[in-house]
């Protein structure tokens, strides 16, 4: 494949990618999703901007520069144009897992000192129980996203979205030059938590430059393009999602909305998409699928076979890939070219299955604290294993402690460039570990470079756990939980990877506190009864990061001279 | 409920019959991901032509809590 040199210029900020898509393709649709009755609601550019922009007249008229939006929920046109309008109202965003426990929700806008929160139609259902966990108590202001629902209740700090929209709607506004000309912001305009509670969780502080930095850099090293149709399946809240509908937008391609996990293969075939955004689970998935298909209609060889026959004729320049495996194809839609994967370890094994389909699977590796892109695999020179060479928008280094044993200087990659963070809000402490003293960002991965870049990841030396759907979970998070359980004297949580998969199983190796036990009782016993107690445990965690499994070991763990389990050891 | 489930993951879903109990496990026992788990979904709400909610279905562990569930919702 071919490397084709895009521009993304017109992209400086948020706003005015969508002011530059509202003028050049007005009617095109940014967006499609299901909506009542199952039927296909479109937007167009136009009146995505218009909503942002009479949104942010509405923030400004309210008094909103400088404070704090919470925008929470399933993805959304509103969701997005609620982000764009907030950040360029001069606003923060902050961006929240619909997943998280209502306590956590109450937690995280007290730590970020939110002003106002925009719920999603279906979150905002869940109104009554975020009262009652004291969710809104220092809000000033709760917008909802309608759903043709009546509300009975009096609460005049709510507003549906529209109402609040329409009051910004007559309003003096930028021209549209000035719009397109205005760079983007520098300072802290989206606030971001790491998985965890409030003990256990930092608060990432991005700039609007950061991310649309990233975001152009996404453009320039992917090979999406203007005529694209994504599939957005994963996550808004998190920014790997989330910078790459930038991406996206920016390009004027456009963005279906996948309303649930349970209908991603019903709506691929729905909405025919070109391109998709996913985490590694979702390529072994769909790898499985694939091949069960195959195996029950008796076709394994055939599949063998035209793999072996397409890769051959490809070498003499002859793709017939597409043509071969039309009825693969078409349990994607039909036209799905291109996956990129990120979020999680990824089996390099997939990107040769994909390939021989004749889908581009590309590799991307990022962190949140790098708005989160860091490298990408360019689809016109990949090389299977590796993430590919550090983005444009950023320098990568290794901090080389030691050889491997092929003879790569190995150590931790570190990041410097416009992508990273801010730092950790209100944490000296954390943002101190993670910049180095000449101001490099600290990835807590292990990995090292090939003479042209390409990066290769070989470890991790922070504790968090990756898991292959691509949500960190940290551990130390959990072990709060578990030592709340007498019965348990010490704890570590692990991921613990399944054998020939990337799949992570969450464990929990458990020291008992014997003492309780009668003198004698079988190990076996101890370990039912611990097992019980930490399904008791799950059910207040949310399900990715439930205990899976349990080893009960007879020993203490290895401590430090300050008594802090050398978890390291843990093996 | 229970027998038309194992019916359906031994036929669409591949899962070996003799591992399909009651206390069964979709993610430790029988190898599921949470995308395995909301295929399963997906067709029994087209079986039962239901709508399963997303909450309650994320608190399901084994067989045994996934019928139930189902049992409440089709009745």
């Amino acid at each position: 494949m071919k490397y084709v040199k895009k521009d993304a210029s017109h992209a400086t900020s948020l706003r005015a990618i969508a002011k530059y898509n509202a003028i050049k393709r007005p009617n095109k649709a940014i967006f499609k999703y299901l909506g009542a009755g199952k039927k296909i609601v479109e937007v167009t550019f136009k009146e995505h901007s218009e909503n942002i922009e009479n949104m942010i007249c509405a923030l400004r008229k309210r008094g909103f520069e400088g404070k704090r939006v919470a925008i929470i929920g399933e993805t959304c046109p509103e969701w997005f144009a609620s982000y764009f309008a907030v950040i360029s109202a001069g606003a923060v965003a902050i961006p929240l897992d619909k997943e998280l426990l209502y306590d956590q929700i109450k937690g995280f806008l007290d730590v970020a000192e939110a002003n106002a929160i925009i719920m999603s139609p279906k979150y905002s259902k869940k109104y009554e129980e975020l009262k009652a966990a004291g969710v809104f108590d220092n809000l000033e202001l709760i917008i909802r996203v309608e759903d043709g629902t009546v509300w009975e209740e009096n609460d005049e700090r709510i507003m549906t979205f529209g109402e609040f929209v329409n009051t910004g709607i007559g309003m003096k506004r930028e021209s549209d030059a000035a719009i397109m000309r205005k760079p983007s912001r520098g300072d802290m305009s989206i606030m971001l938590f790491t998985s965890g509670t409030t003990g256990t969780s930092k608060c990432v502080m991005l700039s609007e430059r950061n991310q649309v930095s990233c975001a152009q850099s996404a453009v320039r090293a992917t090979d999406f393009y203007e005529h694209d149709v994504l599939l957005s399946v994963l996550p808004i809240h998190h920014t790997y999602e989330l910078t790459i509908n930038v991406a996206i937008q920016a390009l004027g391609a456009t963005v279906c909305i996948n309303d649930s996990l349970k209908n991603v293969v019903k709506n691929l075939k729905l909405f025919k998409p070109t391109g998709i955004v996913i985490v590694p689970l979702f390529a072994t998935t769909f790898q499985k699928k694939i091949l069960e298909e195959v195996r029950k209609k008796g076709k394994e060889n055939q599949l063998k076979i035209g793999m072996l026959a397409t890769g051959a004729m490809q070498k003499v320049g002859i793709d017939i890939r597409r043509k071969m495996f039309s009825e693969i194809l078409s349990a994607f839609g039909g036209n799905l070219e291109k996956i990129i994967c990120g979020g999680a370890a990824m089996n390099p094994q997939l990107m040769k299955f994909f390939e021989n389909l004749g889908i581009t699977l590309c590799e991307g590796y990022g962190i949140t604290e790098c708005s989160p892109l860091i490298a990408v695999n360019p689809y016109y020179k990949r090389r299977v294993g590796s993430v590919g060479p550090a983005a444009d928008c950023c320098k990568v280094r290794i901090d080389a402690e030691s050889f491997d044993e092929k003879g790569n200087l190995t150590g931790e990659i570190q990041v410097r460039g416009e992508n990273v963070m801010l730092g950790y809000y209100n944490n000296p402490e954390a943002n101190e570990e993670v910049f180095t003293a000449d101001g490099w960002f600290r990835t807590g991965d292990i990995g090292h470079l090939d003479k042209d870049g390409y990066i290769y990841i070989t470890g991790r030396c922070k504790s968090v756990i990756v898991l292959e759907n691509g949500k960190n979970v940290f551990p130390e998070e959990i072990e709060e939980y578990l030592e709340d359980v007498d019965q348990i004297a010490e704890c570590v949580v692990v991921g613990r990877k399944k054998e020939d998969s990337e799949e992570v199983v969450l464990t929990a190796v458990v020291y008992p506190d014997f003492n309780l036990y009668e003198k004698n009782t079988d190990i076996a016993v101890i370990a039912a009864d611990i097992k019980r107690r930490v399904a008791e445990i799950n059910k207040k965690l949310p399900s990715f990061k439930h205990i899976r499994n349990i080893e009960i070991r007879k020993t203490e763990f290895e401590k430090t001279t300050t008594r802090k389990i050398k978890r390291f050891l843990v093996k | 409920m229970f027998e038309e489930i194992k019916a359906m993951l031994v036929e669409e879903m591949s899962i070996d019959e003799s591992e399909i109990k009651l206390d069964a496990e979709f993610i430790n026992d029988l190898g599921f991901n949470s995308l395995e788990l909301a295929d399963l979904v997906a067709l029994c709400e087209e079986k039962y032509d239901v709508e399963l909610e997303e909450e309650k279905v994320r608190e399901v562990v084994t067989v045994g809590d996934f019928t139930k569930y189902l049992e409440t919702v089709v009745g």
